[in-house]
């Protein structure tokens, strides 16, 4: 619980670091704050002419292109939040050692800002989308589950990328593998397809990989107007808390001797 | 007055060196579960106590690698002691490496809103010290210009001033006096010294040792991570300074032989040269009690020592020793012949010494030509051909005065004074 209580104290210095992260992240570039919602777009329209115009895929017979990019950007939002994330935050401990080693800062709260960084830009997305859907006419009162899958993903990425972060600064080679995971991982996150749309020889691996239930819950709340699978919401649930509970316990326990091995 | 602001009690220090990286990860990932899978050990404190009063003004001197920085960032909360504690009272400040938290894209005043944030200031606090900060640092044309446009003394100038402008009870200074220009340098010097005169503790590390004896009213002296002295700065300067010292001349005892061995080649290189009837074998600087050194304090008597060889007697040979500065310029020349010492004739080994018994050379390096002539004629400029001359190939250091901060020039001369009063 000590967890919850650091995060409380050091809110607003949280909400601080993660405009700084904003900032720094644009700073000097021309077009600034238009490349949070121009990466994604351009992610979107990359799916919708592989997978939508090229390969044809449609998660059944009688739904249209535009269905389909909703179901993508759907499962694309929160998968940009989340790998966004952990890529940032697995480096943001190491890319602050100057500071680490100078100032006396809660470093703990590095990743945190990293994650959150991640999380604006995918709830900018979100925003755009609702838009796009209260046009449509397809909102309905499930959209109250949003917040608390949002609270949930930031908990797990948070957790992991504690995890990540501190070993990221002895094997200076993790933050690597975690962009090549991230990869990987997004091809087995079921982001173009549905969970039922997974061959049954894949289904085990989408059903193991957590993010599976993440995008699951998304599409309920925004999609489809249906409660999430309460299943797939208390595993994703007890999930998140578990690690980051664990990540927590991992980086204090080593932060006292972090800032000799950065 | 007399309670402890900082307190530091058997503090050590130890670093795990690992030859393989998987040992590494394992003991790290395993912290204090299991020991002892790290193949050396290097001791970067050793039991270090001490106690330093609220109020007072310490500073820490020592060689590089000495541990200071180790200690420093142990007292800051930076790196913690493998063995011993630390106590601070108050809030603490530290100035270890200023301007880190830097980011060049963005403008003095965002950089120092993220200073702020670094510093743990709320948006108010930051607010309220921002214009104190900008004043300080004079860069009020600047401020909105993106810091990677500044010049190095500019950037220095703004970090000096936002690490300073919060007011913490106990600052940690890490070498970071005398940024800037002479005018800026001075403006930090008055900084740090308001703050102790509002009752600060402040504690320095710095090479600086002018500076650390005009601020410091206690200095503690670290070498090899020990606690070597504990005191008056006068007292651990003039100790430090003599270990120095020693240091020093076994650098130069290391070093010096190369060039006596290398007589041939020094002569290929024309650095030694001349006609070869009698030979300079030997060039040693002593002090007064016939020791080779390298180090003298100012005024220490010093002799240059010069063993000759004859191959063929020689009559009345003229000996020289002439001292340059290190650019260059002639300091002085002692002639044997011109201070009337005659030789008669000079057959087989022996030493002629040049005694500067007191010597009025200023602080600085030295540097020493040796030579034997046949005869001088002291007004014919481009000189004769010597039997033997060595060029430059000696010298000796005369160390800066402790107490004295002043250029006190290169010729210590002795005068009298003399004061009327009225028209």
């Amino acid at each position: 619980m000590s967890c919850f209580h650091m995060l409380f104290r050091h809110r607003r210095l949280i909400w601080n670091l993660t405009l700084l992260d904003f900032r720094l992240r644009y700073a000097g570039s021309r077009l600034g704050l238009v490349w949070m919602l121009l990466a994604p777009l351009l992610m979107l329209g990359a799916y919708l002419l592989l997978f939508g115009g090229i390969l044809q895929v449609r998660p059944d017979q009688s739904s249209t292109g535009v269905e389909y990019g909703l179901l993508i950007a759907c499962g694309l939002l929160p998968w940009i939040g989340f790998s966004e994330g952990v890529t940032r935050g697995t480096a943001s401990v190491l890319a602050q050692r100057n500071l680490i080693k100078s100032h006396v800062f809660p470093m703990e709260l590095f990743p945190v800002s990293a994650v959150c960084a991640g999380l604006i830009g995918q709830l900018c997305g979100t925003l755009l989308l609702l838009v796009l859907l209260g046009l449509r006419g397809m909102l309905g009162p499930n959209l109250a589950v949003l917040p608390f899958l949002l609270i949930l993903q930031a908990l797990f990425t948070v957790g992991l990328v504690w995890f990540l972060s501190c070993v990221n600064i002895i094997y200076r080679d993790t933050s690597q593998v975690v962009v090549l995971m991230m990869v990987l991982l997004m091809f087995i996150s079921p982001i173009a397809y549905t969970q039922e749309m997974a061959p049954a020889g894949l289904k085990l691996v989408v059903e193991l990989n957590p993010i599976s239930y993440l995008i699951e819950g998304y599409r309920n709340a925004l999609l489809y107007n249906q409660f999430p699978n309460v299943r797939g919401l208390v595993i994703f649930g007890g999930l998140a808390l578990l690690v980051l509970l664990a990540g927590y316990r991992y980086f204090m326990h080593l932060r006292r001797v972090l800032p000799d091995y950065v | 007055m007399d309670t402890a602001a900082i307190s530091v009690k058997g503090v050590s220090k130890v670093y795990k060196l690992y030859r393989g990286r998987s040992k590494r990860l394992l003991d790290f990932f395993s912290l204090g579960f299991g020991e002892g899978r790290h193949d050396e050990e290097f001791c970067a404190l050793d039991d270090v106590s001490f106690e330093i009063p609220q109020g007072t003004t310490v500073g820490i001197i020592g060689r590089n690698g000495a541990g200071k920085s180790t200690l420093l960032r142990i007292l800051t909360g930076n790196s913690s002691p493998t063995k011993g504690e630390v106590e601070i009272k108050g809030k603490v400040s530290a100035l270890l490496e200023i301007g880190t938290g830097f980011h060049p894209e963005l403008t003095g005043q965002q950089n120092i809103h993220v200073s702020g944030v670094y510093l743990g200031l709320t948006q108010e606090e930051i607010d309220r010290l921002y214009t104190d900060i900008v004043a300080f640092s004079e860069l009020e044309d600047f401020i909105h210009q993106p810091v990677k446009t500044y010049s190095y003394g500019m950037y220095m100038r703004l970090a000096f001033s936002v690490s300073t402008c919060i007011n913490p009870d106990v600052l940690i200074i890490d070498e970071v006096l005398g940024v800037g220009d002479a005018y800026f340098s001075r403006k930090c010097f008055n900084r740090i010294r308001s703050f102790m005169e509002c009752g600060k503790t402040v504690l320095m590390a710095s090479h600086d040792l002018l500076a650390l004896q005009r601020l410091c009213t206690r200095l503690l002296w670290i070498d090899h991570g020990r606690l070597m002295m504990d005191g008056p700065p006068l007292e651990v300067l003039r100790a430090y300074a003599a270990s120095v010292r020693e240091q020093e001349e076994r650098r130069f005892r290391a070093k010096v032989p190369a060039t006596h061995h290398d007589a041939s080649s020094l002569r290929e290189k024309g650095l030694i040269y001349g006609s070869g009837e009698i030979l300079i074998t030997e060039v040693k600087c002593l002090n007064h009690v016939g020791q080779e050194q390298h180090q003298f304090s100012v005024g220490e008597p010093l002799t240059i020592r010069m063993r000759y060889k004859t191959r063929v007697p020689v009559v009345d040979p003229v000996f020289v020793a002439a001292l340059y500065r290190i650019d260059g310029v002639t300091i002085c020349q002692a002639i044997s012949s011109r201070d009337g010492v005659k030789f008669d004739k000079l057959d087989g080994q022996g030493f002629v010494d040049v005694l500067f018994d007191r010597p009025l050379l200023g602080p600085g390096q030295y540097v020493v030509s040796v030579a034997i002539f046949p005869s001088l004629d002291l007004l014919d400029q481009l000189g004769q051909t010597p039997y033997d001359l060595h060029d430059r190939l000696y010298g000796f250091q005369i160390e800066p005065l402790v107490d004295c901060a002043l250029d006190l020039g290169m010729v210590l001369h002795p005068v009298s004074w003399r004061h009327s009063r009225g028209e």
